[in-house]
């Protein structure tokens, strides 16, 4: 079970890789969500036993993250036509060394703290990483779709944190997280909608010059 | 009985090595749902340009006629050095895989001068394009033999792949994963294949390999493409010693193993080629740094585990 795990971890460093990589909103929230189905089992197969409530809210988290939260941000994407062709400040070389950076600052920050868990060996720096891809997503893509998946991509590092330091989790703590992401996710996309609707567009450089008349 | 086994070892990666493009190109068409040529395709191609003669054009130099057989010596050499079945390659010794990598550099450099040396202003855009990949590939190769080497403590290709066992895969199987699946980027640009280079097509402007060798003919054009298979062979079997590690007394179950392997990863570059779109020109480097930064991630995870 130890082997899938890691391969999970694995999967979740190669979401961030290719989520800096690409530029395609659509793309993004295709890997934002399978990042976040790969976070939601990790906890499952990090117990030996099986829990029914734990699963039931691993299943929850699924469905939230792999299947909701897509619906919302393609049915955006799909309403703006201007997102497929959507393209970064930077070239793909800038995202390999962008990548390359928080790889090394997660891996140092994650050998500095030195935390005393029982879990997995790179479920610390996969967790910090996703948490840093996210913040970069926010900060460096001007379109709001890709920030909002930036924001997703935060929750699945915070998440990812959460099932590697603390083995068993209050539930409640969880629920509050995962209540937070729906509300914002729900809100965020009512409000790109509308935007979108009045003004054309949601390229956010563009609503930065937006002035009163 | 020693002697015997380097003399099947040599022989068998020369006469086999072509057949690899034979079943790329055989389950492509599998995958296209046509017949397909056969897989022995390579083999009658060569045999027929070596009944040809060569033609040269006026402007080119002594270099273009001797480059084909360099290319080809320097590849040869390059393929003594890799283990076969899990036993010594003919050549090795401790940081031998500076020098393969070496060897292999500069018979890339005598491909690239081959192609200035035509004039043509196509073959120089060609011979521009290999020497920037070149820059890109290099460190993705050294990259995962130092992270190898950092997993078996061994400093020559031989000791590093006859160190690799299954129970490493049990350890360290992440770590071999991302350095499988980096060395496979690096085969598919070194043997100039999709998504990097399409050898089946015949556009100046996008070609990178076949730009190259336009001007070569007859028998120049079949020592070219033999060692082009051979380049395959060589970074396919590191693949294959990576993936199918396996170190028995019976020389022949290893062996049987290694070839498995090489054919395993030829079926797997045609699943790529079918899948796949050729990239954007622009974009190469791109996916040759992101194959560095997978096996950068490779030595670090191994770094920070020990």
């Amino acid at each position: 079970m130890e082997i899938i795990s890691q391969f999970i971890v694995l999967a979740v460093i190669f979401c961030n890789f290719f989520l800096l990589y690409s530029y395609s909103p659509s793309e993004l929230v295709k890997f934002t969500a399978i990042q976040g189905v790969l976070t939601a089992a990790l906890p499952l197969l990090s117990s030996s036993e099986f829990e029914y409530q734990a699963s039931a809210f691993a299943i929850c988290v699924i469905f939230l993250k792999g299947f909701f939260f897509p619906l919302v941000l393609n049915r955006i994407i799909k309403k703006n036509v201007q997102y497929s062709n959507g393209k970064p400040h930077y070239s793909g070389a800038i995202s390999a060394l962008l990548y390359l950076s928080v790889f090394f600052l997660s891996v140092w920050l994650s050998a500095r703290l030195a935390f005393e868990t029982k879990a997995l060996a790179w479920i610390i720096p996969a967790s910090f990483m996703t948490i840093f891809s996210g913040l970069l997503l926010i900060i460096l893509r001007s379109q709001t779709v890709s920030q909002i998946a930036g924001y997703m991509v935060l929750e699945n590092g915070i998440y990812c944190f959460g099932s590697a330091v603390f083995v068993n989790q209050p539930l409640m703590v969880e629920a509050a997280i995962l209540l937070d992401i729906f509300v914002a996710v729900f809100v965020m996309g009512m409000a790109v909608f509308h935007i979108e609707r009045e003004f054309d567009d949601i390229d956010s450089e563009k609503l930065s010059e937006l002035k009163e008349v | 009985m020693e002697n015997l086994r380097i003399l099947f070892q040599i022989l068998a990666m020369l006469a086999l090595s072509p057949l690899l493009f034979g079943i790329i190109n055989k389950v492509k068409a599998v995958f296209a749902g046509r017949q397909g040529r056969s897989v022995f395709k390579l083999y009658y191609d060569i045999y027929k340009l070596l009944n040809r003669g060569a033609v040269y054009s006026n402007s080119v130099t002594a270099l273009f006629k001797i480059a084909p057989v360099a290319i080809l010596s320097l590849t040869i050499t390059a393929a003594l050095i890799v283990p076969f079945g899990g036993q010594k390659g003919v050549i090795s010794f401790p940081g031998d895989f500076i020098f393969f990598s070496y060897i292999l550099a500069m018979s890339r450099f005598v491909l690239i001068l081959s192609a200035m040396d035509t004039a043509s202003s196509f073959e120089g855009m060609g011979a521009s394009r290999e020497a920037q990949f070149a820059v890109f590939s290099e460190p993705v190769f050294f990259m995962a033999m130092i992270t190898l080497s950092k997993i078996t403590g061994q400093i020559s290709i031989y000791g590093i792949f006859s160190r690799l066992n299954p129970s490493l895969w049990v350890v360290n199987a992440p770590v071999l994963t991302l350095l499988v699946f980096s060395l496979f980027i690096l085969m598919l640009c070194e043997a100039a294949r999709v998504p990097f280079d399409d050898p089946e097509t015949h556009l100046e402007l996008t070609m990178i390999h076949e730009v190259m060798i336009l001007d070569n003919s007859g028998p120049d054009l079949a020592y070219i493409l033999y060692a082009s298979s051979i380049k395959m062979w060589i970074f396919a079997s590191f693949i294959s010693s990576i993936i199918l590690p396996r170190h028995s007394d019976i020389f022949w179950s290893d062996c049987l193993f290694y070839l498995a392997g090489i054919f395993l990863s030829a079926v797997a570059v045609a699943v790529t080629e079918s899948v796949m779109a050729r990239l954007r020109l622009l974009r190469v480097p791109h996916f040759l740094m992101a194959a560095f930064s997978v096996s950068v991630m490779a030595f670090v995870f191994q770094s920070f585990k020990g």
